[in-house]
């Protein structure tokens, strides 16, 4: 077992600390740094200038699941506001939809994203500007 | 192909029956239990600590046979003969650290008399210790024997707790999600390469998309990690310092130097 092999271990101990201080989190990250390893967190992902849109399709298909599948009512609850920062981060980041929700609909997610107290700052941002985008889009 | 959770060969495979057992809990069997189960609970306890002790004195400068010796004569006149087991008291601190003192003040020891010696446990038979292969993890020859101990006992930790939660799995028929985390967490971590990709995993196991399969790694993941930590939490004293001693594994593992 070589240098990278116990570097590798040594990342069990974090997933330990990392789930024990906020399980819902943690799992949101490790789906989102299963997307792309080199982003440390759900957030990191969602709100990098540089995220491509096949990387945000497949952050709200994982997303839509653990809202659907998530162990606790706080990893669904969790997955429900990612997969709505999903899109948002695609359509300002991108201007594009990637979901075929009714503007309605994506309004009030975006709405319930930004007055969700527990959802990360940056994240209730996007959803803010999402809807900016959503309201010029023709 | 699933990964071997053994790195000493197929034989030692289950030998560790203890592995839902808490550290502490093992040790009060070994010191207060009826004969038969204090026996099984200090063969136990030997071979789960063995790795680290060898690692520690590998790292002190002494060759693989003096290792495998000095490990096998600290586990038996120290861990036995000395009641080190009986010292131990989870409101004193960790047993990995008593474990590691105990065991520098016995190489000293040892160099001071320049003697070797082999003894019996109270059972009278000796561990089959010397183990095909030896340890898994390489320790670079810079690290210090503290960090060497350290860092096997982490890696010893993480095997077990897989291995305990690969059987979980396997109880409770999620053996599919078990195959995902092996094919995307547990392989690369313990054989190096990459994930198998997602594409290939879901046709392999008939899942639905990958969003199915990556949402399934992370139900493992997370019983693994919530495993970890309680297997740490029955090895310190008291349940503030379980964060403190994964920090510690965690950097003997990423600079045993």
């Amino acid at each position: 077992m070589n240098e990278q092999d116990r570097t590798q271990l040594s990342d069990a101990m974090r997933w330990a600390l990392d789930s024990a201080a906020d399980p819902s989190m943690a799992s949101a990250d490790w789906l989102a740094m299963d997307i792309d390893p080199s982003r440390r967190s759900a957030v990191a992902l969602l709100t990098d200038a540089h995220v491509s849109l096949s990387q945000l399709r497949k952050a709200k298909s994982v997303y839509k699941t653990m809202r659907l599948v998530g162990e606790t009512a706080a990893d669904r609850r969790l997955g429900a506001r990612l997969y709505t920062a999903a899109i948002a981060a695609a359509l300002v980041r991108h201007g594009r939809r990637i979901s075929r929700q009714s503007d309605a609909a994506l309004r009030r997610a975006f709405r319930s994203v930004m007055d969700d107290e527990s959802v990360p700052q940056d994240l209730r941002e996007m959803a803010d500007k999402a809807l900016f985008v959503l309201d010029e889009m023709p | 192909m699933p990964f071997d959770f053994s790195y000493s060969g197929p034989e030692d495979r289950g030998k560790d029956s203890g592995a839902w057992q808490t550290d502490w809990s093992m040790i009060f069997r070994a010191v207060h239990g009826d004969e038969a189960p204090a026996a099984e609970a200090w063969d136990q306890l030997a071979r789960r600590y063995w790795p680290a002790i060898y690692a520690y004195i590998r790292s002190s400068g002494r060759d693989i046979h003096q290792a495998s010796d000095l490990t096998q004569a600290f586990v038996c006149d120290v861990m036995v003969r000395r009641q080190l087991l009986e010292s131990a008291d989870p409101t004193r601190g960790r047993f990995r650290t008593l474990l590691m003192t105990a065991l520098k003040n016995y190489l000293v020891e040892q160099h001071r008399f320049a003697t070797r010696r082999k003894r019996l446990p109270r059972d009278g038979r000796l561990l089959e210790l010397d183990r095909e292969g030896g340890p898994a993890l390489q320790i670079p020859a810079e690290a210090t024997p503290e960090t060497a101990f350290s860092a096997q006992w982490g890696a010893t930790l993480v095997r077990r707790v897989l291995e305990q939660v690969r059987a979980e799995c396997q109880a409770q028929e999620l053996g599919t999600h078990w195959q995902v985390f092996e094919a995307r967490v547990v392989s690369p971590m313990m054989l190096g390469g990459a994930p198998e990709d997602y594409g290939l995993l879901v046709r392999r196991l008939g899942l639905r998309d990958a969003a199915q399969a990556s949402n399934m790694m992370v139900t493992v993941k997370r019983r693994f990690a919530r495993a970890l930590f309680e297997a740490v939490s029955g090895t310190v004293g008291s349940p503030d310092e379980v964060d403190d001693e994964l920090r510690a594994l965690r950097r003997a593992l990423e600079r045993p130097g």
